[in-house]
This record gives C-alpha cells, structure tokens and sequence, in this order.
C-alpha cells in the first residue's frame, strides 16, 4: 500500500505572546500554591523591584504547610527555558533563614523570553511538591 | 503552575513618553537599554582599577615587548589599537600559532567572564595568562617581575603603587624562567613564591586598570537612541536601511534573544554549531573547559589574590554552572564595533558581516555534533534586502576610538630594545 | 588557596586511528557482548537467541545456550578458554567451555552480599572475576569458580547506579562504565577509587550511558551508548584522547558510524570490535582500516530516538527520547498525532529524569507519571491540552507537580487506579500502593516470583484489578482476575514461539497483542490463547519493523507499536492492517484527510 499523504504535525513553538502578560510585578510579594494544594510558596525579589533580564538577584521566599503543622524538609528553587532547553547559568544557593524561609541567592535569567521558575517543597518523607510561576522577561 | 503570566519587563520603560509610534516596542526597549553604556563597573576585587598611577603603568606594560620571552611580543601585537584593538587575524598569533580569534579590548571591563570560554573572571587575571602562555608572550612571571624590577621607570611606578619589590635581583632566590610547574619554581621558597606572585597579580591590576579605559565610543546608533531616550527621536542619525535593519534585529530576526543590553550581548554562553574554522578542525569544548579552569585557577575573583574575594562580583565564579549545553559553549560577543573587528565568530569562521549573516540566514554548514545543543537558532530566511539592511544598521555600532594617548605607550616610560 | 580540582576529564583529541572502519558483520542478532579471545578470535553473544558465536579468522562455531541462558547481556573468555556469560534473565554468571557444555554457575537474584540482580557484564582476570551487578548498584569480586570475595560500590556519597561494563586491565584494575552515573571509574583490585571520569554530556570526555568497557596494554575503550560513539581514555590520566563513530542519525547508516553500541573488545592483534544490537551487527575498526567521516552537517530532518517505553489512556499518547532525557506527548485524537509538549530535564536531582522504564497518562487527570529507574521516583504531571481548534507545540504545557520515592531504584511500571497509583517492581513482582504522603504499601497482587517485563491493566477503577503480566522468562501471559473465555491453561497464555517478547497490550475485546523484539514482529492472543493475527517483518518500509519494543492500544483499538529501531511509531488495526507510521515530526497515513476537520501544515 502507497501512502499517500505526507503530514507534518509538528507545529512550529507558539509562545504564549506578549499580549497575555500582565505589568510588571514590580517587585511586589507574589504567591503560587502547589499543585496538590499542600503548600503555599510567597516570594519577593530583594530589594524590591522588577527582575531585569541578566541581572544577579536574590529572593525571599517563606513556604506554608496548608494541611499540616510540619516543616518542610527542605526547598529548592530553579528557573529554565523550555523553548530553549536550558536553565540558568548560575547554581542557586537556597539558605534557609528561618524554620519556613530561605532566601535565595545567585539567580541570574540571564536571556529574554519565557522562564519557568519552579518552587520545590519537600516534605518529612522526602515528596517533592511543586509550584511553578512563567516569567517573561523582555 | 498558576494561571497568572508576569510580564517583567526592564526597569524604566513604563516612564518612557510615547513618542515614535511606529517603532515597535521591542525595538524601543533594545535602543533605550543599549543606550545606557556607562563606565565600567567597579571591580572591587582590583584595589588600583581606576587609580590614574595605575592606569599609565598598566599602558606602559601594554605595550611594552620585554615582558614577552623573545622580546618581541606586547599586549598590543594582537590588540592593536589601530585595529580596534583586535589583529584582523582569523587564529590569534604570539609566538606560536593560538586556537582562538583575537577578540577586542574595546568594552572588555564590562564583560563577566573573558576569554572565549569564560576561564577568567576580572580583567586583571585575564591579563596574566598570556604572559605566562607558551603560545602567546612566553615568559614567567619570575621574568616579569625581573624585568619590572629592573627597568627604572617601571620600577620606580611600580613602587609609588604596590610598594617595594622583592630584591628581584638575587638570580639565586629568583630564577629566571621559574613559574609554577617548573623544576626553577620548585627551588624557591613558599614566601619567594608568593612575593614574585604577587608582584606578578599587581601588573595584571595595573594592566586592567589601563584597559578598563577602552571603553566603546559614541555610535551613530548611540546618538539616535539617545534621541529616542530624550523623546525626541532623530531619524536622520541613522539611514533608513540601518532603521530597517534594527527592527528586524529586535523582532523577527531574534538577535535579541542574545545580542542586547549595553554591549549589545548577554555575556553568557551559548553554542551555535558553528562550522569549524579551515585553521582549527577541532572542536572547542568552549566554556566546558573554561569554567573547569577557572575554577582551579589561583587568580580567581574570590581567590587568595583578589582586594574583595567576598563581594558580590567574586561570587560569580563560585556560583556558575556547567552544563550539557555549555560543552562547545563559547561567550555573546558584544556588538558594539563588529564592523571593526573582523573576522567574526570564535574560531574566526567568517571573513565578512555579511558571511555572518549568510550563515544564521541558513544555518548552512551548522555541524550538530549531538542532539543537545540550545535550540535557539532557526534559519531566518531573510530576503537579500532584509540582510542588507541588518548588515546597514550592524554597521551603525561603530562607535568613535578611545583618545589618541591611549593608543601608544604612555610618556615618560622607557622601552628597551632587545 | 587550593582549590579541589574538578573531576572532568579536558579532552585533548587526536586523529582517530583505532576508529579506522575495516568491516561490518550484519546479521547476527541482539550482539550484546563481544570479547577477546586469548590468541586469536572474537566470542560474540547473540542475547537474541541465546547462542555465542566464536568467530577467527577461518571459521565461525556457532554453541546454543538457549537451554541455559535467558537475556544474557555481556561475556568474557578466560585464559583456557572458558566462556563466562552474564546472565540477566537468571541473575547468575555461567560458564561455559568452548563445546558449549556449562562447568557452573553462580549468584542467583537477590542482595545477599555474594548475589546478582541483573548483572549485565562479567570479566574474567587472571586471578578473580569482576561482575557488573547493575541491578544492586556495584561491583561483584568472585573467585574464577564463583566463590564471593568482595563487593565494590563506590565511595561514600557517590554510589554507582546500574553499572552496565566491566574490564580488568593488566594490572588488575578495575574499570567500570558506571552506566546511570554517566561516568568511568577505576578501582583497585581491592575496590579503592582511583578515577572517576566523565560526566552527562555530548561534548568528548562525557559520556550518555556508557555502556561496554574494555582494556588494552595504554587505552581504555568505551562505547557510548546514547551519544552513538566510542570513546576511547588513556589508562594513566584516564583523559580522553580519541573519539569515532557519531552520530548515525538514521537507521542502518554503517560503515563506521555507530548506532546505539552496547559492547566494545580489543582483540588479541589489536582490532577493535563494537557490538550493535540495535542494528544487529558488529564493526571491526583499527589503524588498518578506512577513516570515516568526521561529524557531518545535520540531514535536514533529524528522525527522533524514540525511547523503548510508551503510554496512552486513548486519547493522549506519550513515549519519550533518552537522549534528551525528554518526554514526548501526543494528541491522538486527530488525523495523525500532533506532538503537543516535549518535556524534562536530564540529571539526578528530584524531579529531574534518569533512565525511564514506565510512563502512564491520564486525560480526565490531565496527569502523566513516569518511572524514573535510574533516581528511584515516580514523577507526576499536570498538563493542559489546547483546546481541539487550537491546536499549538508548548513547552511549558506539562508541570511537574510531584515526585515521589520509591522503595528502590529498578525499573517498574505505573497502574493508576482511581485515585490511587500502584507501582509494580517488575524484579521483584511486587506492587505498592504510592500514597500522597511518601510511605508506601505494599500491595498483594498474587504476581508470583519471577520478574515482570509487561503489564497490561483492564480495570483501573477498582482495587480489584483484572491485568495481564508478561514473564519473559517463562515466556508466558499471566492473567489475573477473572478473564472472558479463558482456555485449557487456566490463567496463562504460552508464548514459547516468540524470540524475544518484551511487551504487552490490551484490546477492547479482551485480546492480547505481544510484541516480539528479536522477531520484528506482533502476535496477538484471544484470553484463551488462541493465535488471532501476526504482523511485521524487520526491515523499515511502512507495515515492517525492527526491534519494536512497546505497544499500547488507544481508544479506538488502533494498536500502536513502538518501532524503537527505525525511531518511529506505526499503528495498525487489531488484524495487523498497516494505518499509520509517525515520529516527532512527520507522519505517513492512509487516512484521507477529508476524515478530519482541523488544519495540519508543515
């Protein structure tokens, strides 16, 4: 048998476009819940401000069991580019300042365009629970 | 992933007057962000950076060939101020044949990382590695310190700066050709080490400070976006090729995923799959070895020589990361006087802006040597006129030489010929 | 201040004079070991059927050690010439000499410090045996008669993971490809670390899943799996100098390109010999031979490595490619499958992917699971599909929610069920229940003891599973449950006319569609056994296959088989009639387009 239809399904990347994005953050505390719901991660960049495309910046971040009164075990955090493939250039230092905080040191989303920061919440049986917040930096 | 999208975009725009309708937005944003080329950041790590005693010694030694093991080769032979500080050469040349393109001085202290692969972190420990490269100066940092010591007005700089030298002319303690891995270097003892090094770091500091005044002119491209910034936008700065040709850079050429920011690159790494050049068939590991080496390397910016190894520049180096996509991985070079600094690419691969553009137009010859590099580039398929005017507006960065005195040695200094 | 030197290997290339191309020997099944043998010769293993060819110059004896052997990976001739077999099938290492008769044996599965699970290589010295136990993690030392004398895991907090190659070199070291780490190590005859080289990379000097080792008298030599080359260390600095063989980017490209190496021996005169299984054949390079290509310019439409695991809940199909460590997810429910998402990052940390040995899929959940063998979790998925007229390729369109531990490392397969998720270990034929929290229950599934290689679920709604289980070893169907029209033998299907059956599917009307790797073939089976439909040839028109290696059925009965060797996909209906083949990026159907609404273009 002959076939004959030759069909390229691979649709060339469709970027969520500029115009769904909403104004800068600005800097202010911003909140993103796991998705199973267990935990709620808030984050702020330091100093406050808007997070510039290739600019070295830290964040606070204090994460809240929803469901019980145990501390996470422990928390990551990273940034990539699915379009791209890759991460950051950086390895991130995740100190943890207090029971439920850490403060986030050497972030740099050092190119323009779609970053996934992903918020990793690891509980006392070593699960890891995951909020994840799109950036796009221009 | 929540339902909320942040769009964060650079710091300023939201107050910029809404003038030039036409001008996509994109376009705004890179004009307005290249624009902001200030001096060099401060390197708190170099003590000296910006003393002026420092600046004319480190000029002295730029151009000076005795620091060279055949007393013929200077900082300059293959950053020529009269080239842009580059050599026009494909491979790079010192006493022996390099493995890289020479790359330009001009900016160079507002990169993060220097060398084609990143392997050093300052511009002062940038400068101590081809002193001691057998393929580039040749010499040791035990001739180097000689020499300084040896030459009054070098002296007698050097001095006023770092204070006293060793007694560099005790041959016993201080052996000609005795650099780290030598059997010379292992007859000294730890402190007679240390001092020659030392006195080697501060000539790389004084370079440095000498260089980070080769800071990129005014463009005819600075001057419109600087008219832009002002709300009062000058076409007439530019051709309308050149306007054309920013607008396909900032938009559907995509050469803002890399190439934006004051010196027009990200200063980070990425590999192109570029063909390899006709003069070196290998591939370079790029920053996959670079930053391996950086991380041994004594010189670092957190390291036993540095005047801050805690600040926040120092920090880099220890918090970089290498990955899969940083084996062949080589540093954004900036645009700012491409048109003066051919030929292009890291291996020297093409002759002309116009092979460069050629080449991302169709990706032709890229050699993917596995499935993992970066997927950033598409071909463009961009029509003659349209690589025409990119090439127009490329040719807008080139921006006005540092002063004259800058470009020879400095007065006062005396240079020996050997 | 000294800093700790990086343990990365800087390449220092060299023209590729072992890697001269002299001649390709095809047609010798799964080759999945070579080695020397002591004057003159290559022993190579055909894991395919069970036999060792001892191949010289004059003549080739062909010993079947079917009766004995089952999925043997790697094997090493001793000085007498006794044959040393690693059995994976069997967790044991047999020995053999040249006539084919067995002298002995020993291991057996288990953890037990002197037992096997899985060892995939096995190299005799002159005065012990080293054996690549993959499936524990380490290093087994024995006397040449089996007795245990030591095992080798690695240095405190940095264990290997599934070592997959073993050598001995001439002064007794032992080097091993320290498969899931992507690395080489060294060790002493004693266990000592000497080197550990290479990391997860394409550049020279890394490694994708090294996977055979062998030594000669000043180099190492590796095959690297997933990167499609051989490599080739110093023995002193363990630097690597020499590298040949990428990238065969089709199938059957030979002629010293390399494609998915499994083995690699230097012969006594000093010729190199690669082991192929996925293209059935074995190269012989060395300086006398014919310099192939250097790395050549992308062919315009690179065919995706789609990887040997696959799922489908019916309308959603995903399967996913090793070497980008990536997870490939497809709407069914159009004309031909539209890839919607490739997702994942490679690496070791939670959340990040090692060697995947079950994915499951869920459209009402919107979630997909996948076994990661390699970092011992279950990863979790939340994806959102565009709408059906909207269509579009998103990156971003699955997020990892969870990732959960699991009991061990070691490959195994999902069952969700309701809001449960069952995880079968397939060697040790046990399933727990994953609950949210972390902590584990096991579940009793009445699997009996020997390993699982396939399951196909019926009901995923109850605790009361009915699911079939495929024993590979046995070469049987399991039927758990109470199943439709079972035959004479109760419970089982008989598949003792198939080379090599590695996977198993379910149809609506309760068949069984097996796929047979080493036969490039699908059989399917009524629940009463009965033969209904066999399909397939190898070669790589549409409608044939080579080394399939999953298959599922979606909702419409189509039954898709993964054609691992020819990096695609083919669906067929349940009589075998040919419907569709596709890959990452293009498909080839018989499906008039008028049949669909939506817009499709290159």
């Amino acid at each position: 048998m002959q076939p004959f239809a030759i069909i390229a399904p691979m649709l060339t990347a469709v970027l969520l476009s500029a115009s769904c994005a909403s104004h800068s953050s600005g800097g202010l505390k911003q909140t993103a819940t796991t998705e199973d719901g267990r935990y709620r991660v808030t984050w702020q960049k330091t100093p406050p401000s808007a997070i510039e495309a290739n600019q070295y910046f830290e964040l606070l971040v204090e994460v809240e069991d929803l469901k019980t009164a145990e501390d996470p075990q422990d928390f990551r955090f990273d940034a990539t580019m699915p379009a791209h493939r890759h991460g950051m250039n950086t390895i991130v230092n995740a100190v943890r300042s207090e029971d439920n905080h850490w403060v986030i040191q050497d972030l740099n989303l050092h190119m323009p365009g779609e970053w996934v920061m992903t918020f990793d919440v690891f509980d006392a049986n070593g699960v890891l629970h995951r909020a994840s917040e799109v950036v796009i930096l221009k | 992933m929540t339902s909320s999208r942040l769009a964060i975009a650079a710091c300023g725009l939201l107050f910029l007057p809404a003038a030039a309708d036409e001008l996509p937005e994109s376009s705004r944003r890179t004009a307005i962000a290249a624009n902001s080329l200030t001096p060099p950041p401060p390197n708190p790590t170099n003590r000296v950076a910006d003393e002026p005693a420092a600046r004319q010694l480190g000029q002295a030694l730029f151009f000076d060939p005795n620091l060279s093991s055949n007393g013929q080769i200077s900082c300059a032979t293959c950053h020529d101020p009269s080239k842009a500080f580059t050599d026009e050469r494909t491979i790079a040349k010192g006493l022996k044949a390099g493995v890289v393109n020479t790359p330009t001085l001009l900016g160079a202290a507002h990169q993060r990382w220097l060398f084609h692969d990143g392997r050093a972190d300052t511009l002062w420990s940038q400068a101590l590695t081809p002193l001691e490269s057998d393929l580039e100066m040749g010499s040791t940092r035990t001739d180097v310190a000689r020499y300084i010591a040896s030459n009054a007005s070098l002296n007698r700089a050097y001095v006023a700066i770092f204070g006293p030298l060793p007694d560099m002319g005790d041959e016993k303690r201080f052996p000609a050709g005795a650099k780290p891995d030598t059997p010379q270097w292992e007859t000294m003892t730890s402190k007679d080490q240390h001092d020659v090094t030392e006195v080697f770091v501060n000539i790389g500091k004084a370079i440095e400070a000498y260089e980070r005044q080769l800071v990129p002119g005014e463009s005819a491209f600075d001057k419109w976006a600087s008219s832009l910034a002002a709300g009062e936008r000058d076409d007439t700065l530019m051709s309308d090729a050149a306007l054309r040709g920013f607008t396909l850079f900032t938009n559907d050429a995509g050469c803002t995923q890399c190439h934006f920011g004051p010196m027009i690159s990200d200063l980070e790494f990425h590999d192109l799959s570029l063909p390899s050049s006709t003069q070196t068939e290998t591939p370079l590991p790029g920053r996959g070895s670079g930053y391996p080496t950086l991380r041994n390397s004594e010189f670092r910016a957190d390291g036993p020589w540095s005047d801050a190894p805690k600040s926040t520049l120092a920090r880099r180096a220890a918090s970089a990361r290498i990955g899969t996509e940083h084996w062949g991985a080589v540093r954004t070079p900036s645009l700012r006087n491409v048109a003066a600094t051919a030929p292009y690419m890291h291996s020297g691969q093409f002759e002309t802006l116009s092979d460069v553009l050629a080449f991302y137009n169709t990706l032709e010859g890229q050699v993917r040597r596995h499935h993992h590099a970066e997927a950033v580039l598409v071909p463009l398929n961009l029509t003659d006129q349209q690589l025409s005017d990119l090439e127009a507006f490329l040719r807008t960065l080139t921006g006005t030489l540092p002063p004259k005195t800058l470009s020879i040695p400095p007065v006062g200094y005396s240079i020996p010929l050997r | 201040m000294p800093i700790t030197p990086l343990l990365i290997a800087i390449p220092l290339l060299l023209p590729a004079e072992l890697g001269r191309w002299i001649e390709t020997h095809d047609n010798l099944g799964g080759v999945r070991g070579v080695a020397a043998m002591p004057t003159s010769g290559v022993a190579i293993l055909d894991g395919d059927r069970e036999a060792v060819l001892l191949q010289s110059q004059n003549n080739t004896t062909r010993l079947d050690l079917s009766q004995f052997l089952h999925q043997p990976q790697g094997l090493s001739v001793a000085a007498d010439g006794q044959l040393y077999v690693a059995d994976t099938g069997h967790h044991s290492i047999m020995f053999f000499d040249q006539d084919g008769r067995m002298l002995g044996g020993f291991g057996g599965r288990g953890e037990d410090e002197y037992r096997l699970l899985e060892p995939h290589d096995v190299c005799v010295g002159p005065t012990f045996v080293a054996v690549a136990d993959t499936g524990n993690n380490r290093i087994q030392i024995y006397q040449p008669g089996g007795a245990y004398i030591q095992s080798i895991e690695g240095p405190p907090g940095d264990p290997m993971r599934r070592p997959e190659g073993i050598t001995i070199d001439s002064q007794n070291r032992i080097w091993v490809a320290d498969t899931q780490n992507h690395c080489i190590r060294c060790f002493t005859s004693t266990g000592t670390p000497v080197h550990r080289i290479g990391s997860w990379g394409t550049f020279p000097g890394q490694f994708m899943e090294p996977s055979g080792i062998d030594a000669a008298e000043d180099y190492v030599i590796v095959t690297d799996r997933l990167n499609h080359r051989v490599q080739v260390l110093d023995i002193s600095t363990g630097v690597v100098n020499e590298s040949w063989g990428m990238h065969s980017f089709l199938p059957r490209q030979g002629e010293g390109r390399v494609h998915y190496p499994a083995d690699v021996a230097v012969l006594a005169h000093g010729d190199i010999v690669v082991a192929e299984p996925f293209e059935e054949r074995m190269q012989r390079f060395g300086v006398t031979g014919i310099e192939i290509d250097k790395p050549t310019p992308s062919p315009p439409s690179v065919q995706s490595h789609f990887g040997p695991v696959a799922a489908t809940d019916g309308r959603f199909f995903c399967t996913w490619e090793p070497e980008l460590r990536a997870i490939h997810l497809f709407d069914l429910d159009r004309r031909t499958p539209l890839r919607l998402s490739t997702f994942g990052t490679p690496g070791t940390a939670p959340g990040q992917l090692g060697d995947l040995s079950a994915l499951a899929i869920d459209a009402d959940s919107k979630q997909l699971w996948a076994v990661d063998a390699t970092n011992a979790r279950v990863h979790q998925w939340t994806f959102n599909p565009p709408p059906p007229d909207k269509p579009r390729f998103d990156p971003s369109m699955a997020t990892l929610t969870r990732s959960i531990p699991l009991p061990q490392a070691g490959p195994g397969d999902l069952i969700p069920s309701g809001d449960r998720l069952l995880f079968l270990d397939r060697n040790q034929a046990v399933a727990w229940d994953l609950n949210d929290d972390g902590l584990h229950t096991q579940v009793d599934l009445n699997l009996g003891r020997d390993p699982i290689t396939g399951i196909a679920v019926v009901d995923q709604t109850t605790g009361e599973q009915r699911f079939a289980t495929l024993d590979a070893l046995n070469k049987i169907i399991q039927l758990h449950g109470t199943w439709p029209h079972q035959g004479e033998n109760g419970n089982s299907i008989s598949l003792h006319e198939l080379h090599d059956p590695v996977d198993i599917a379910r149809l609506s009307d309760n068949s069984i569609v097996v796929v047979d790797r080493a036969g490039h073939r699908v059989h399917r089976f009524a629940a009463d056994g009965t033969a209904l439909a066999a399909w397939g040839t190898r070669g790589v028109k549409h409608g044939q296959l080579w080394r399939p290696a999953a298959v599922v059925v979606d909702h419409q009965d189509r039954v898709i088989v993964l054609d691992h060797g020819n990096h695609r996909a083919q669906m067929f209906k349940p009589d075998g009639t040919w419907i569709m083949t596709f890959g990452a990026g293009r498909a080839w159907t018989t499906i008039p387009a008028a049949q669909t609404s939506e817009t499709e273009s290159n």
